[in-house]
């Protein structure tokens, strides 16, 4: 991810265990609050590029935007 | 590709093809003769479907032989793009992790990828030369496993060029040339990589681009100009700019006790660029290094086994030990080749076999026999 020049924050692995329900949300809410900081995301022009071109079709015509 | 009437009443008689095929040696239900007439005969969806074209390794032995000149690697590649289109797709190797980080290089961003520039010599943004690096520093990252490192490649590359007083520019900005994606049938991804490169090398103003990487090169020279006519710039491999430059270059040499070695030709500075003389000529040029030739070597050389990192096989391993002990019987103590995949796949090869040739990158062997400081 260094190499490509994407925000290493950008993944994150953490192990929260089934009764850990309040540190799941604190930990979904400070990603989300991160991952709106950084902005959009650098790869969502490149995504569609190499997929299964049926798969693509289908995600197209959901998804307009090709968001 | 599409053949001609002449092509086709021709062809489907002589073999040649097959029997000069790689992979027809290891899996006899593989044939390219085969493959043409089915192909002239039968509906082309159904041939499409086929798994077999996912083999072909792109190698051109039987294009160099065929007496009718059809260019099955080009024909097959044409079919691998209406395979795609069908959902038959490749089986890529390392979990595709190689073709994932080209796809990601579509997207606009700016890579970190020149660090190992920094502590290895000097280079610019701007200037009339541009050192096309290619893939290797990822290869350093992913190939690691094989106590690999690529970007050493680079490094002496590096070192070479501003011996000669040149600082290339080398850029974060550099794309996958879309070498593989465009021989995986995905053009789409080939053409937004090419894209992408045709701009960052305009904004560096550099009037030649030269590549240690014979495939890059290649799809430079054929792809790229087919897709946007003749290049505003000069396409150019190192061993023939350091040919061409040698006597000016004034090198000297340190010498080294073990110095006989063989070269192994890529496919795609060989038999498809003809390019053989250069690499020979410098290792010529070595004092004290020996240069032995295998038995099939030049247009008749043997490929590496695996292409686009896809479909690695027991094919590809049975090719590649195939070489090794070719490369063996000539009593060289190492195994000199001038691409990067080369390396990996012959280095892969001997793991975990009583197998011990090292293979080694001809730039490497060149900055450590001439003298940098
Ligand atoms: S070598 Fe050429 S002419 Fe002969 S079978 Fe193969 S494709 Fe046909
Ligand atoms: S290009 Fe090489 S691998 Fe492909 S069919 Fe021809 S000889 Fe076989």
């Amino acid at each position: 991810m260094r190499l490509l020049g994407i925000d290493e924050r950008r993944l994150r692995l953490k192990w929260v265990s089934a009764s850990e329900g309040a540190l799941f949300a604190a930990e979904i809410q400070s990603y989300v609050e991160l991952l709106k900081e950084l902005g959009d995301n650098p790869l969502s022009d490149a995504h569609l590029c190499q997929m299964n071109p049926m798969m693509r079709s289908e995600m197209q015509k959901e998804e307009p935007a090709g968001a | 590709m599409q053949l001609t009437q002449h092509q086709i009443d021709y062809c489907m008689e002589c073999g040649v093809c097959t029997g000069s095929c790689p992979v027809s040696r290891n899996w006899s239900e593989f044939s390219p003769r085969q493959i043409i007439k089915r192909t002239c005969i039968e509906n082309p969806e159904e041939v499409t479907k086929r798994r077999e074209l996912w083999q072909c390794l792109s190698c051109g032995r039987c294009y160099s032989r065929c007496p009718v000149e059809i260019d099955f690697p080009e024909f097959n590649r044409q079919q691998r793009v209406a395979a795609r289109l069908q959902g038959n797709l490749p089986q890529e190797s390392h979990h595709g992790v190689m073709q994932t980080i080209s796809l990601l290089q579509t997207a606009k961003l700016t890579q970190s990828r020149t660090a190992w520039a920094r502590d290895a010599g000097k280079f610019s943004d701007k200037g009339d030369y541009f050192y096309f690096v290619g893939c290797l520093p990822y290869f350093e990252v992913t190939f690691r496993y094989l106590n690999l490192s690529p970007l050493t490649s680079a490094k002496s590359v590096l070192k070479i060029l501003n011996k000669m007083g040149i600082e290339p520019v080398i850029s974060n900005e550099e794309r996958c040339c879309g070498h593989d994606a465009l021989w995986s049938g995905d053009e789409e991804k080939f053409e937004k990589l090419a894209k992408l490169n045709m701009e960052v090398i305009a904004a560096s103003g550099a009037k030649t681009v030269i590549f240690s990487c014979p495939e890059g090169y290649f799809t430079f020279k054929n792809n790229y100009a087919k897709l946007f006519g003749n290049l505003p710039f000069e396409v150019v491999y190192l061993t023939e700019f350091l040919a061409k430059e040698w006597n000016n270059a004034n090198f000297t040499f340190s010498g080294n006790g073990s110095s006989s070695v063989t070269f192994h030709d890529p496919c795609r500075l060989g038999r498809l660029s003809g390019l053989y003389e250069s690499p020979r000529k410098l290792l010529a040029n070595l004092p004290e290094t020996k240069l032995v030739e295998m038995e099939r070597s030049l247009i008749n050389a043997q490929c590496c086994g695996t292409s686009a990192w896809m479909e690695c096989s027991s094919c590809s391993k049975s090719t590649q030990v195939e070489r090794i002990n070719e490369a063996r019987d000539t009593g060289a103590g190492t195994l000199i080749t001038a691409c990067p995949k080369c390396q990996i796949h012959l280095t892969c090869a001997q793991q975990g076999t009583d197998l011990n040739l090292p293979v080694k990158d001809i730039f490497t062997y060149l900055a450590e026999r001439i003298k940098l400081d």
